[in-house]
């Protein structure tokens, strides 16, 4: 049942067994794997079934250190949350990934890969990833796609399975049928109100742009609005806990953690071209699912090299940047392929109209030339992992949104040993490269450069409710549960220790499916 | 000497060349392993081979203005032929041929073991900086 908050009397009071706050990829999946267990389930979403810039506005924040985009164009408040805009990387993390690493401070997951390895199962089943399967070989006979000879004791190839799948989308049918499962739009949680002894939670105070305040009661909560909002809300609950929930340690809002993508690199190829078309710059496959290789580091070499881990990716050089109406017409093509529809389609539409004399110049290139088309050199795109750093952080702002709720501040640091992966890897790289007789590399990153022009990042946030079983050195245990609070929980990327190179979408919606799991098992229906 | 980085296209030639994969190389010199004649062969089969390859010559002059090779053109041989021997060579001659292909196993080798040097950027395996230098003195010399 969808429910618009806005609609509802002022002062509003609804119980329910499990409230969860937020409507993206984790929430959603949550939501999905408990309808039809017995429980009363609310969904809140800040924001309606279509993207609204006014509400995604409430999103806002500051930054300093590392200059990036404003913080609300990285997040969406939308049904679905920023899976309606996402371009769909999906790939597990390392094994490595979950192992405590002594040459990286603050690293290793509560549980190794054992544990999450059947709900990597189940969120490519989710995101329909068939064939799971991560292998170069299978792939490069499949697609018919020749691949570098790099594997070997230093680099070896990683593969990307890409859909970019609309969680609401997929999931709408099945949680609006559902008697049991409550969503809430334009419901915007403004605090955790935590019981006089601090110990657990008695309700949500929601609030709706139309200015009605609604009380959510629950056995259970959880909080699954995004690793910048997961902190942001625990943080502004600071009534009873004055330094905010599970904050007993400071740790909330610490160890924020990104993924930086810059160019590295340029490989100059040996042996003449190589097809510009090809597995390094993502083969469309079927139904909206594409294939992508890239290069890792081996975890052996990692170890040796004492650094964090890293993935390379190769893009051929050469090519013309679009045009204005080229990369309008591009975006529009690829949003219909993957069968959603483009946003802003007329404003692209009327700029690809506009420019087309360009836009049928590639779309000859495309369909014609680049299937011959080589390249004779690629360029070297690092993305890194970024170590966790308790320097890195959310904080709260002085500045208030609409809602007169503090914004979140994000002060966003590096350390050495991330400048030292960056630059480190670009060598092992060239390393692999002349040890293969693949080519040469030029490294482009100098070691007090780390972030050259052009740095892109990957809009991945990460880390800042942290799981560990010590109260001391995490927010939440290892299923999400926040420390000293029995009843509420976070979900999402928030609760990664580390973040690994990989895009964070298929762990955190196994850890979601996986949290489910754990509410379900451990549901009394007594009050918590 | 040059003091601006190298250009893209100097080093794509040079590099060509030098790595040798799909170049035609038209000496077909023999070297003998061991004593100072066989240095001397071996100098005037480098000298042979390395003239005249402009691009070479001028990845080898940055090579030496950074000092990642030897200036000395006796070292420098004396050096490539040791790591030659060590990494392939048999006791006594070898086609020119061969040499390409040990060349080939030597520069694989040493980037496997990490041995490498950077000029402007540009990974390259100590011998095959060593190779680029040496260019650049003959060249400068004839």
């Amino acid at each position: 049942m969808l429910i618009d908050a806005r609609s509802l009397p002022p002062e509003t009071d609804i119980e329910t067994d499990l409230c969860i706050v937020g409507a993206g990829p984790a929430g959603l999946t949550i939501a999905k794997r408990l309808v039809g267990r017995g429980l009363r389930i609310a969904l809140l979403e800040s924001g309606g079934p279509d993207f609204e810039p006014e509400i995604n506005l409430l999103a806002q924040g500051e930054y300093t250190g590392i200059e990036m985009e404003p913080l609300e164009a990285t997040r969406v408040r939308a049904l679905g949350g920023t899976s309606t805009v996402w371009e769909g990387h999906c790939r597990m993390l390392d094994p490595l990934d979950f192992t405590p690493r002594p040459w990286i401070p603050h690293s290793g997951w509560p549980f190794g890969e054992k544990e999450i390895a059947p709900y990597y199962a189940e969120a490519q089943e989710i995101i329909k990833l068939e064939p799971a399967e991560y292998d170069i070989a299978p792939w490069s006979a499949r697609t018919n796609s020749p691949y570098l000879p790099l594997d070997g004791d230093i680099v070896f190839h990683r593969i990307s399975l890409i859909r970019p799948f609309n969680f609401w989308a997929d999931y709408a049918s099945d949680l609006e049928k559902s008697e049991e499962t409550s969503i809430y739009t334009f419901a915007t949680v403004l605090r955790i109100q935590a019981a006089a002894d601090g110990q657990s939670i008695t309700h949500l105070d929601v609030g709706s742009p139309s200015g009605n305040r609604i009380s959510f009661r629950a056995r259970r909560f959880v909080v699954a609005c995004g690793g910048i909002e997961n902190a942001r809300l625990l943080l502004l609950s600071n009534d009873i806990h004055p330094y905010g929930l599970g904050n007993h340690h400071d740790l909330v809002g610490r160890y924020f953690m990104e993924h930086p993508r810059f160019v590295s690199g340029t490989l100059l190829l040996s042996g003449g071209g190589f097809p510009v078309r090809s597995l390094y710059s993502e083969i469309y496959l079927h139904d909206g699912l594409s294939v992508r290789a890239d290069l890792g580091i081996r975890p052996e070499v990692q170890e040796r090299e004492k650094i964090g881990n890293v993935l390379g990716r190769l893009r051929p050089t050469g090519r013309e940047k679009l045009s204005e109406g080229g990369e309008a017409a591009r975006s529009i093509f690829k949003d219909l392929r993957r069968g959603r529809m483009p946003d802003q389609f007329m404003h692209k539409l009327w700029t690809a109209i506009s420019d087309l004399d360009e836009v049928a110049a590639r779309a000859y290139q495309r369909l014609y030339a680049a299937r011959t088309e080589r390249s004779n050199s690629f360029e070297v795109h690092g993305y890194l992992e970024q170590v966790p750093n308790p320097d890195s952080r959310i904080v709260l702002s002085d500045k208030r949104d609409a809602f007169g709720q503090r914004r979140a501040h994000l002060i966003w640091n590096l350390t050495d040993l991330d400048r030292r992966t960056a630059t480190r890897a670009v060598e092992l790289f060239a390393q692999a490269a002349g040890a293969h007789d693949v080519g040469r590399v030029r490294v482009e990153v100098a070691s007090e450069e780390v972030f050259p022009p052009g740095t892109d990042w990957g809009h991945h946030h990460m880390g800042t409710t942290r799981m560990d079983d010590n109260p001391r050195r995490g927010v939440a245990d290892r299923f999400g549960k926040v420390h000293g609070v029995r009843n509420l929980y976070v979900a999402g990327s928030s609760v990664f220790p580390t973040s690994g190179c990989a895009t964070p979408t298929l762990t955190l919606v196994a850890l979601a499916a996986r949290l489910a799991d754990h509410l379900e098992k451990t549901y009394t229906g007594r009050k918590e | 000497m040059r003091s601006t980085s190298i250009p893209r296209r100097t080093f794509v030639k040079s590099a060509a060349l030098l790595v040798g994969l799909g170049s035609a190389m038209p000496l077909r010199a023999t070297i003998a392993a061991g004593g100072p004649s066989s240095l001397e062969a071996s100098a005037r089969a480098w000298a042979h081979e390395f003239s005249g390859n402009p691009g070479m010559a001028a990845v080898g002059e940055r090579c030496l203005e950074l000092g990642v090779a030897e200036s000395d053109p006796t070292v420098l041989v004396k050096e490539l032929d040791r790591a030659l021997r060590g990494c392939t060579l048999s006791e006594g001659g070898t086609e020119y041929g061969d040499l390409r292909k040990s060349l080939g196993a030597l520069r694989r080798a040493e980037f496997a073991h990490g041995d490498m040097v950077r000029v402007d950027g540009w990974v390259l395996s100590r011998s095959e900086a060593r190779s680029y230098a040496l260019s650049a003195i003959v060249s400068a010399r004839s």
